[in-house]
């Protein structure tokens, strides 16, 4: 019963944090605060998982980090950048968040590993 | 009211949608752990899923929530400029079941997780152990494997979550299209 109403609690924060920092993406630019909520998402999972003395429950990684980080609103928002026009802004964006992104992502592992 | 001009009822609205899409999103790829088939939650300690994995395989779970994901967003983007989408429509399933539905973090840990282990001492008796540098290959499981079998498998996984993506999302628009006519 705690896991669901942990699951719950983390579920709602996870994705209304997100929803109000990529609220209003900077029209032309790049979404900055998408890509840096995704990288951090991406750090701090890597983080979490990187030790196999840490035991991240399944409402820390799966609700908080999954709601936090997404996969949709990226492509929302290359879309949107590509029907205005800024295709170079777009493959910038979409490049940026899988190099910054998984480098994060190694990162967190390497640096949580004990 | 804050910098994101959402006022109390949109929050509600949001967090709704991402609540449900985070729980369908945890039933899908937690479902069955025993036949997951793949990604790094398969081999993560604390969970029940320990058996033997065959071979390296593609998150197709995750994989698949991405997409139908994008598939959803890119139908009610094109919904929210037509009479049909509202606000409200726009809040609870774009921003909040679609982003929440959708996961980047795991993504990336997995894809780390194929192309190599993380350097550094990894102790004994937890799944994590699986993913220990082991000469030439690694040890999953017991079993020897080839490197290059686990980042050709990273590398599939990153071309169809992209591919995936643009395809979902071009077939969302259609369905969105259909249905506002």
């Amino acid at each position: 019963m705690t896991t669901v109403a942990a699951f719950v609690m983390l579920a709602l924060v996870g994705t209304v944090v997100r929803a109000v920092v990529t609220a209003n993406p900077p029209p032309g630019s790049i979404p900055w605060r998408t890509l840096a909520l995704n990288c951090a998402g991406a750090f701090v999972l890597g983080w979490l998982l990187g030790s196999p003395l840490r035991h991240p429950s399944t409402a820390m990684t799966v609700a908080l980090l999954g709601s936090l980080t997404t996969f949709s609103t990226v492509a929302g928002e290359t879309s949107a950048l590509l029907d205005d026009g800024h295709k170079r802004t777009a493959i910038a964006y979409v490049g940026l968040t899988l190099v910054v992104g998984i480098t994060a992502a190694r990162l967190g592992l390497e640096l949580g590993a004990p | 009211m804050n910098r994101s001009g959402f006022d109390r009822r949109d929050l509600a609205l949001i967090a709704i949608g991402g609540l449900v899409g985070a729980t369908l999103r945890w039933w899908i790829t937690d479902l069955d752990p025993a036949t997951n088939d793949g990604g790094w939650f398969a081999y993560a300690p604390n969970t029940t899923a320990t058996p033997a994995q065959p071979a390296p395989g593609i998150p197709w779970r995750v994989l698949a929530v991405n997409l139908l994901g994008t598939f959803v967003l890119g139908a009610v983007l094109v919904l929210r400029s037509t009479a049909l989408g509202t606000r409200r429509l726009w809040l609870t399933i774009g921003t909040g079941f679609c982003g929440s539905l959708t996961t980047f973090s795991t993504f990336a840990v997995d894809i780390v997780a194929w192309w190599g282990p993380p350097s550094g001492p990894i102790s004994e008796g937890t799944g994590l152990d699986d993913f220990q540098g082991f000469g030439d290959g690694w040890t999953v499981n017991g079993l020897w494997r080839d490197p290059a079998e686990f980042r050709r498998t990273a590398i599939l996984y990153l071309a169809l979550s992209l591919i995936g993506a643009v395809v979902a999302f071009v077939a969302g628009r259609r369905l969105g299209k259909a249905v506002a006519r």
